[in-house]
């Protein structure tokens, strides 16, 4: 066994370009760092020492053994994580110190990144990928590949087995060492869903309106869709492609639109800490750690930042600083400590509600427009009614359906459906197999509401609107659920609403199913408007009478399909509240203030005319009396644009 | 997606930018067009015309373009070899030998319409002599396409090795992967981007606002005749990141008619006209009386309401 080279990565940053590449290629080097040593080879330091000019131009900055990619394989991502790493511990070395400048060190990243395109590209030009159809022969023909696609079926267990036969071949078979695709698995160059859907089979595909297709597409685009039920619904993607560049999208930047106008109200982010004594308790989910990423929350006296390993934390409640708990003197302005670590990243002088309003909105407009090259296999989402509905709904044995929780078991419970959700409820006297009927047809709602305990009892009752849908898939009684009533029996409220009592329902069977449609990004997108905007009352964020319960909804949603971190969810959930708007004070709360959510017409309507006018129906405002009652407007950045 | 074109075909002037459509559902633009010279060229001396990104069509997930090239390949080095044969004088048979498993493994209904009883014609090896081979690939075709990859790979494999090039850093080299050269069927189309536009200062409407394109407008002249414009998007981006002072001055200068007067005047008066310090005296002439706002102020003047900054109470 050769005996490893042993250098210090303190040297290797001395070395000019040339002496870099020049080193001498080791496959066993023990590079010591200020915090210890690792194993490593020649070609992964010479790529490492790049990133290194950090700690060349700043030298204060440790150099660390988490700024070296060790022995992991070069990847899409590996320089920044490495470069992020970097930054952080740049951060907290020069922060407060006479040569801390964000911005020359961003200015320093940047150019990092086109230097290793620029040097990489000329230097090792000899080893440029390629990609030949041979590639995709050599994957069909690795025997477990193979067997997985011979014995596939129409079932999406069986899909997504043959998914996970594909992914691990080419992420770990030898024999597919050198073979092209393989390699971009590995790097992380190609999307491995994308990959799957041409060397194994496509896997289910939806119609225009979402809804899946029962029979999925058994053979991949390396083998080719032959058969015309595979074509004609293959060709769905094209025309979903098509149908998603046009309205839906411009639907998607209008939401941006109004998202961005609402969030700029939140305009600054000021450096250090406000010392506020007012935390947001906040009860950890382990599916929320990694958008927790950089909150500071409270221990002991003691600020800290949460990071995305602190899975200790899962299941605590923290005292969280927030927005909301802030006492910076101005009420749009966040102190960073408040804000979180993400501050860090934010340029002075930028909006941070801004910021915050686009990192939502780019992903949604980003994944509608690029709808035809994210449609993998469809799956029926998992319903995901978050955690405070989860008291009264929980999903049950089938995926699209969803059964009543059992810490109801025995309560006194009543469930009221709407009636244009019910129209045609009374029919089921009629109807000898309900098996048989599609209950969609007599009903379907979004929500419930459930009545539990009685009035009488020593807590008396409470009433809860519980949604069953999720966005455009409206859930419906289930045919057992319908047995049920026609056994038991419905009451009507003074609404004309139907009252069902569950008191002899089985907890057991599902009383709700909701249609095999696959969620769009449209549909999801309608969705977080509705909430973060509170388009309608009933699902907005304005509903929620605990504002922790609102803010979790809207983040466990958004979470649902994108990550985003939770500095962004809360400034948008803090741009939208406001301190009184009964009593027409539409100010941002601040320092632990009582606030309300506040629906997107009357922020607009009751805050400053700069953003109104860039809004829509400009004349509302003049023609109604209650505006010119309304003072201490929150400025907003378009105020300028107005006023000249 | 990244290509760089090799040679100008007979006809068709490529330019950067050019936009190029593939049949089979793909496109791309040309980034950069290099000489013929430092384009790649394999052991059999077939040199690329475009380079394309490999990985990209994983991620269009196209990979009948890589068959076609796969073919094509295929089909060229079998032209040169018959060429080779018939140049040679080896008899018809023997070439018929050759031809026809070929055409048996890619398209077999290509057998019967290129010989007569088992033998090619003497029109079809003319055409592939004078032309090389044009398949003939029914969407019907009663062959599994990888099955004629595969089979193509034993019997008839293509030139597909190293090539060299000249690389990012000026030198010739030779590749470490191999790479195939092989040609697809590739559209040039005439949308570019170079045709000039932009003016400094947009046509105006009545109301002396910035007034929309007619029809007439967009078509008298080969470019077009308007300023890019800033518009409200641009504008929430603008004041998020600048600030909304300096928004507003950008767009006082489109909006107020006197301001863009001064503006213009200054420009082709100005001895360096391109690196004027401040191009507009704002004591003279104030931001804020755009021509829009001044129409919604008026407005608000008859109406009886006005806009007015107030410093919120934010304590």
């Amino acid at each position: 066994m050769t005996k490893p080279v042993i250098m210090k990565a303190r040297d290797v940053i001395a070395l000019t370009k040339d002496q870099l590449w020049a080193l001498p290629h080791a496959d066993s080097l023990e590079l010591v760092f200020d915090d210890g040593k690792i194993k490593t080879t020649v070609k992964r330091t010479i790529y490492c020492a790049y990133m290194w000019n950090v700690h060349r131009r700043y030298p204060k900055t440790p150099l660390l053994t988490r700024h070296h990619m060790g022995m992991d394989r070069i990847s899409g991502k590996v320089h920044s994580t490495l470069l992020e790493s970097i930054y952080r511990d740049w951060y907290d070395t020069y922060r407060g110190e006479s040569e801390y400048n964000r911005e020359d060190c961003w200015k320093l990243l940047y150019e990092t990144v086109n230097e290793i395109y620029n040097d990489f590209t000329q230097r090792i030009d000899d080893h440029v990928a390629t990609l030949s159809i041979l590639d995709f022969m050599e994957v069909l023909d690795t025997p477990e590949i193979r067997d997985a696609n011979q014995s596939v079926v129409p079932t999406q267990k069986s899909i997504d087995d043959t998914y996970d036969v594909i992914s691990k071949s080419l992420n770990e078979d030898q024999s597919l060492n050198n073979n092209a695709i393989a390699q971009a698995v590995r790097s992380n160059l190609v999307d491995i869903k994308q990959v799957c859907q041409c060397v194994g089979p496509r896997g289910f595909v939806t119609e225009i309106d979402s809804t899946i297709y029962k029979q999925p597409i058994t053979v991949g685009y390396a083998k080719g869709i032959m058969s015309l039920y595979d074509s004609m619904i293959e060709s769905r993607s094209a025309a979903k492609a098509l149908m998603f560049a046009k309205d839906p999208l411009a639907q998607c930047e209008y939401f941006n639109r109004k998202l961005q106008l609402v969030g700029q109200v939140v305009t600054d982010i000021a450096p250090g800490d406000c010392g506020t004594q007012h935390y947001m308790s906040w009860k950890v989910e382990s599916s929320e750690l990694k958008v927790m990423d950089g909150i500071h929350y409270v221990d002991n006296g003691v600020v800290k930042p949460i990071g995305p390993t602190d899975h200790h934390l899962v299941g605590q409640i923290l005292q969280l600083r927030t927005p909301f708990g802030c006492v910076h003197p101005d009420r749009q302005t966040v102190c960073e400590t408040c804000y979180g670590q993400l501050a860090h990243s934010i340029p002075d002088g930028t909006v941070p509600g801004h910021i915050a309003a686009i990192s939502i909105g780019e992903k949604t407009s980003q994944l509608v427009l690029s709808t035809k090259h994210v449609d993998g296999s469809s799956k029926v989402d998992d319903i995901d009614l978050g955690e405070l509905y989860s008291r009264y709904l929980v999903p049950g044995a089938e995926d699209n359906t969803l059964r009543l929780s059992r810490d109801l078991k025995g309560l006194p419970v009543k469930i009221v459906i709407p009636s244009d959700g019910a129209k045609s409820l009374p029919d089921i006297y009629n109807i000898i197999n309900l098996e048989e009927v599609n209950v969609a047809r007599l009903t379907e709602m979004s929500d419930v509401v459930f009545q539990v305990g009685r009035e009488e009892d020593e807590g008396g009752m409470h009433e809860i609107a519980v949604p069953v849908s999720m966005g455009s898939r409206l859930g419906s009684l289930t045919s057992e659920a319908l047995y049920y009533i026609k056994e038991h029996g419905y009451g009507v409220d003074e609404k004309g609403d139907y009252v069902v009592d569950l008191h002899s329902w089985d907890t057991s069977i599902a009383l709700f199913e909701l249609p095999l449609k696959h969620i769009n990004m449209l549909d999801y997108q309608d969705s977080v408007e509705s909430v973060i905007l509170s388009v309608d009352k009933k699902h907005g964020l304005s509903r929620f009478e605990d504002p922790v319960d609102g803010i979790k909804y809207l983040l466990a949603l958004i979470s649902s399909k994108l990550t985003i971190n939770l500095s962004h969810v809360m400034t948008i959930a803090y741009a939208v509240s406001a301190v009184d708007p009964k009593g027409a004070d539409y100010r941002l709360p601040r320092g632990g203030e009582d606030f309300k959510f506040v629906p997107i017409g009357d922020l607009m309507v009751n805050r400053s005319m700069g953003a109104m006018m860039a809004y829509e129906r400009q004349e509302q405002p003049f023609t109604n009396p209650e505006t010119y009652m309304v003072k201490n407007r929150p400025r907003h950045p378009m105020d300028a644009l107005l006023i000249g | 997606m990244v290509w760089s074109l090799w040679r100008h075909r007979a006809g068709v002037l490529a330019h950067r930018l050019h936009v190029a459509s593939v049949v089979d559902k793909t496109k791309g633009v040309l980034c950069d067009i290099v000489k013929d010279e430092d384009m790649p060229v394999d052991a059999d001396g077939n040199r690329a015309e475009l380079i394309m990104d490999g990985l990209s069509t994983i991620k269009r997930m196209n990979v009948s373009r890589c068959m076609e090239q796969y073919l094509n390949a295929c089909s060229r080095d079998v032209t040169k070899k018959i060429q080779a044969m018939v140049k040679s004088g080896e008899s018809k048979e023997e070439i018929n030998n050759y031809l026809m498993p070929y055409y048996q493994i890619v398209s077999p209904r290509m057998v019967d319409l290129v010989s007569k009883k088992g033998m090619v014609t003497d029109e079809h090896l003319a055409a592939i002599v004078e032309d090389g081979i044009y398949l003939w690939q029914p969407t019907d075709n009663e062959v599994e396409p990888m099955d004629v990859i595969k089979q193509l790979n034993e019997h008839y494999a293509p030139t597909f090795g190293p090539v060299t090039y000249r690389g990012m850093g000026g030198e010739m080299k030779r590749t470490a992967n191999k790479v195939l050269i092989g040609s697809m069927y590739i559209m040039l189309l005439e949308k570019t981007g170079r045709n000039w536009a932009g003016v400094a200062s947009s046509k105006l409407s009545h109301f002396g606002t910035p007034a929309k394109l007619t029809s007439a407008d967009r078509h008298s002249q080969p470019g077009r005749n308007q300023p890019i414009r800033f518009g409200e998007s641009e504008g929430r981006l603008f004041v998020a990141m600048v600030g909304g002072r300096e928004t507003a001055e950008l767009f006082d200068r489109t909006n107020n008619p006197v301001v863009r007067k001064v503006i213009q005047e200054r420009i082709l008066r100005e001895a360096k006209p391109t690196a004027i310090e401040s191009i507009i005296d704002r004591k003279k002439y104030p931001s804020g009386n755009g021509r829009v706002l001044s129409l919604i102020r008026h407005f608000g003047e008859c109406a009886g309401w006005r806009f007015k900054r107030e410093v919120t109470h934010n304590d």
